[in-house]
């Protein structure tokens, strides 16, 4: 494959093509009275998070002298029987549109070298394909309505492999910038998220609210990528127009992980 | 004054067409020539060339629609100005189209296709995303126009326009797999 082929493939481009660029008109902005929709999303989205941060913010890790057998666990299943096991636990998790402190899963398939893909979270509705969504990732609000559940998390993940190891070099979270928009209310600012990186994960935390994810991975021998996510996603009952509303936005947003700190092959 | 009487003007041999060419399309054409080009004299003699081509081509030639014909003969007198300035064999390595070829980089398909086949499957390709995508796709691998312009045209932020490009690169892989034809 070379350029000059391409180049000359792209003289191939019909006429209605070239022609749509020049009609083409960017989507209109939301309207007033849609963005007061959304501002009332929003008071009912601080009064959850609110609600949910106080409930379980300040949680600590249980230790052998004070077990607690509702924390989560911080290693990701090793096998598709395990993966498939845990999501089933986390889909029987009481619908609460607050927060279940089980942390969602979250799993790939491996593609080539630059595969991703991912997500499972505690509010989808039994039997709903996670890879499915991914394939129609643009579409995700629309396919979020037909689904019917209100909240959504979604990652995309790049990774090379390189011998035994998968060096993760890009995640995008959308949830927290999602939520961070949300509640400030400025669909203009964009949300920092802050990012650290440990040997074993990466941390993300708002730069707006008390939201902290941490994300590990495991690149395992049965050409899955398993990717943990925990304490990101809370279900936040945000409303579907409004995930709609701010899908395309949110989506820009990604933080880099530098490939510094390799996953190491299960 | 509408396509249709610049070409009846055309027809008429009235050489007012050339100017209303010129004030109508005149800063899309130097555009398309300095997005390729990279040089202003180069690209206003390649849109001079155009105007003169399209002098001598029409007629015989009725295009319908106008703008895509007028545009397509600018391209290709801009590319081809770009390889003969440059005697290189890969003379369109800088241009956005690059970023196709690392999508499919690994994939050889020189004996299975030629150029004009691919061209036509990717033209189906476009058929099957949605018109934002679609815009996005053909300013940057047609027009070969900067994100930042996509971005300002399309209403999205670059990183935005940054992700759909990549999305769409990787469904047009997936496509031409589908098609058989890698």
């Amino acid at each position: 494959m070379n350029t000059e082929i391409l180049f000359d493939a792209m003289n191939e481009i019909s006429d209605k093509h070239i022609a749509e660029v020049a009609t083409y008109k960017p989507k209109a902005k939301a309207l007033p009275l849609k963005k007061l929709i959304v501002t009332a999303a929003c008071i009912g989205v601080v009064a959850a998070s609110a609600l949910a941060v106080m409930n379980t913010g300040s949680r600590t890790k249980p230790t052998a002298s004070s077990p607690d057998s509702t924390y989560p666990s911080t290693t990701a299943p090793t096998t598709v029987a395990a993966i498939d096991k845990y999501t089933t636990e986390i889909s029987q998790e009481p619908t609460s549109t607050t927060m279940a402190y089980t942390p969602p899963v979250v799993s790939g398939t491996v593609a080539g070298t630059t595969a991703s893909v991912t997500t499972t979270q505690n509010y989808m509705p039994p039997g709903f394909d996670a890879s499915v969504m991914l394939e129609q990732s643009e579409n995700l609000g629309e396919f979020c309505e037909k689904a019917d559940f209100t909240a959504q998390s979604s990652y995309w993940v790049s990774y090379e492999q390189k011998d035994k190891e998968a060096v993760i070099y890009s995640i995008c979270v959308s949830t927290v910038s999602l939520i961070d928009k949300l509640i400030t209310n400025n669909y203009d600012k964009k949300a920092e998220i802050r990012q650290s990186t440990t040997d074993e994960a990466i941390v993300f935390e708002s730069s707006l609210y008390d939201i902290k994810g941490i994300v590990t991975t495991r690149l395992c021998n049965d050409g899955y990528l398993y990717i943990t996510c925990k304490d990101v996603t809370r279900g936040y009952n945000i409303g579907t127009d409004a995930y709609k509303k701010f899908m395309d936005e949110f989506e820009s947003l990604s933080c880099i992980y530098t490939p510094e700190h390799p996953v190491t092959l299960a | 004054m509408d396509d249709r009487q610049i070409v009846d003007m055309l027809f008429k041999r009235n050489d007012l067409a050339l100017k209303e060419i010129s004030s109508k399309y005149g800063k899309l054409l130097f555009r398309i020539a300095d997005n390729i080009l990279h040089c202003k004299e180069d690209s206003g003699e390649c849109v001079n060339d155009a105007y003169l081509a399209v002098w001598k081509t029409i007629p015989p030639n009725n295009p319908e629609p106008f703008s895509p014909y007028i545009c397509r003969i600018t391209r290709n007198i801009s590319l081809k100005k770009l390889r003969s300035k440059t005697a290189l064999k890969r003379s369109t390595e800088a241009l956005p189209v690059s970023e196709l070829e690392n999508e499919l980089k690994d994939l050889s398909f020189e004996d299975k296709i030629d150029a004009r086949a691919l061209g036509r499957k990717i033209d189906e390709f476009l058929d099957t995303v949605d018109e934002e995508s679609r815009v996005i796709f053909v300013k940057r691998y047609w027009f070969n126009d900067e994100i930042y312009e996509i971005a300002t045209a399309t209403g999205l932020s670059e990183s935005n326009v940054y992700q759909k490009l990549s999305r769409a690169r990787k469904k047009l892989r997936r496509f031409l797999e589908k098609e058989g034809v890698l």
